[in-house]
């Protein structure tokens, strides 16, 4: 029996092609290391503790629930990245490996600061997962580390788009991002708790980011691979849609009435606007060359 | 065999929601008449837009006909989208709600809020039109995926 040769090792890094510091996931590198850096251990949440002992009972509720929200799906994005770093790695893309390490720190630190506002505002020790509804136990304990679990054996370019829906546009771009945006509109309105006000000022930078990359990633493989990869992201999109939205409106469900006056139509007129940009702007790809693709704007909206 | 978004189609999706039981069951607590619109396309046979009215009530469907300015100013929702989208959608080719959230298909009046508690409904009233036997108009084949 014989066996093919291992190819020789090059080094992108010191050969001649060097990096290329135009792609899009290395201007989200260079803005991840220039505004990306913030600790959550240093934020001050002396007044968070102060306002946390002023609310009633419903108001704590809802800021729990949505905290148990966040706190677990961060945690779940940073566990189940890895197939796609080791994915993007194995094809030799080592731009985009350099900008999802950043990613994933940002992730790990997303974790952090949920648990420290847990321990340290809330001072909660029960088990929250009694918030975790069943839309939310079908996209996080299912969907998602099933979707990118599939990287490991199969990194296809349809299992990629497929994986990278599931993580980018729904749960990063539907649910992180109208979530941290209905959270902050609670807390600014209310003037509420401002070290968690700038902390969720810094998710929603790093999300915008990572949604970037997103969009790139979907971008590039559509252009790459065409129509079997846009229809897997159309049909994925069917698929997770649905699920998605019962979040929300589980999150409703809970109350009746929604405490700090947050509204349905709001969190969801948010999650439309963004949403209808980002895949427009991906099926802008279909007609696109590569090199196209790589050279777009960045859409950190 | 009825062609999509005629009088007869309208009839006969009207009264397959009506006899629906996954409709009834998903829809419980509806309240809100819906216009699908078709707009123009000339190279599809469709020379001008074609809408149709779904009278809705509590996961029931009472009438199903075309509509018309009294039935745009009833209806809670207006839904407009292209031949080649409605096609796809009727060929299960393509989720409503993706259809919906993409902007495919146009949400031209209520909010997308209301619709939320009943997406299940939504694919159920789809899939009542999608199981008709029906035709498209005359003359188009086309093989574009808007």
């Amino acid at each position: 029996m014989t066996t093919s040769p291992t190819p020789p090792r090059v080094f992108q890094v010191t050969s001649p092609r060097g990096l290329d510091h135009s792609l899009p996931p290395m201007r989200l590198w260079h803005k991840s290391k220039q505004v990306g850096i913030w600790d959550p251990r240093g934020l001050d949440f002396g007044r968070d503790r102060e306002d946390w002992s002023s609310l009633d009972d419903g108001q704590r509720d809802v800021l729990l629930r949505l905290t148990s929200l966040f706190a677990a799906g961060e945690e779940s994005v940073t566990l189940d990245l890895l197939p796609l770093i080791q994915t993007v790695a194995a094809e030799g893309r080592l731009e985009e490996e350099m900008y999802l390490t950043a990613f994933l720190w940002e992730e790990a630190k997303h974790v952090e600061l949920f648990r420290r506002f847990l321990d340290e505002v809330a001072e909660e020790r029960s088990d929250l997962a009694r918030y975790h509804t069943p839309s939310y136990r079908q996209v996080f304990y299912d969907a998602l580390p099933t979707a990118l679990g599939r990287l490991r054996h199969d990194p296809s370019p349809v299992n990629q788009a497929t994986a990278s829906v599931t993580y980018n546009m729904i749960v990063e771009g539907v649910l992180a991002e109208t979530g941290y945006h209905g959270y902050l509109a609670i807390l600014e309105r209310h003037g509420l708790m401002p070290g968690m006000q700038q902390a969720v000022a810094y998710l929603k930078a790093d999300e915008a980011r990572h949604m970037a990359y997103g969009v790139y990633l979907l971008s590039r493989l559509v252009a790459e691979h065409g129509e079997p990869v846009w229809d897997a992201i159309e049909r994925r999109m069917g698929e997770m849609l649905p699920l998605a939205l019962g979040v929300i409106q589980e999150i409703f469900d809970a109350y009746d009435e929604m405490p700090f006056g947050l509204t349905l139509d709001e969190m969801t007129s948010f999650a439309l606007t963004q949403f209808q940009r980002r895949t427009r702007r991906i099926e802008l790809a279909r007609d696109e060359s590569l090199d196209e693709v790589q050279h777009a704007d960045l859409d950190e909206a | 065999m009825a062609e999509i978004f005629s009088a007869e189609w309208a009839r006969q999706w009207g009264r397959a929601i009506h006899h629906s039981e996954p409709y009834r069951r998903a829809a419980v607590g509806w309240e809100g008449s819906i216009v699908f619109v078709m707009t123009a396309d000339a190279d599809r046979g469709v020379a001008t837009p074609r809408a149709v009215f779904l009278d809705l009530h509590d996961g029931d469907c009472h009438d199903g006909r075309l509509a018309g300015d009294d039935e745009h100013a009833a209806a809670l929702f207006v839904l407009r989208a292209t031949p080649a989208v409605w096609r796809r959608v009727l060929r299960r080719d393509m989720e409503p709600i993706w259809g919906l959230m993409s902007g495919k298909i146009e949400l031209a009046k209520g909010s997308i809020a209301q619709l939320v508690p009943y997406t299940r409904a939504a694919k159920e009233m789809v899939e009542a039109a999608a199981a008709l036997p029906a035709s498209f108009p005359a003359g188009w084949n086309p093989p574009e995926k808007p």
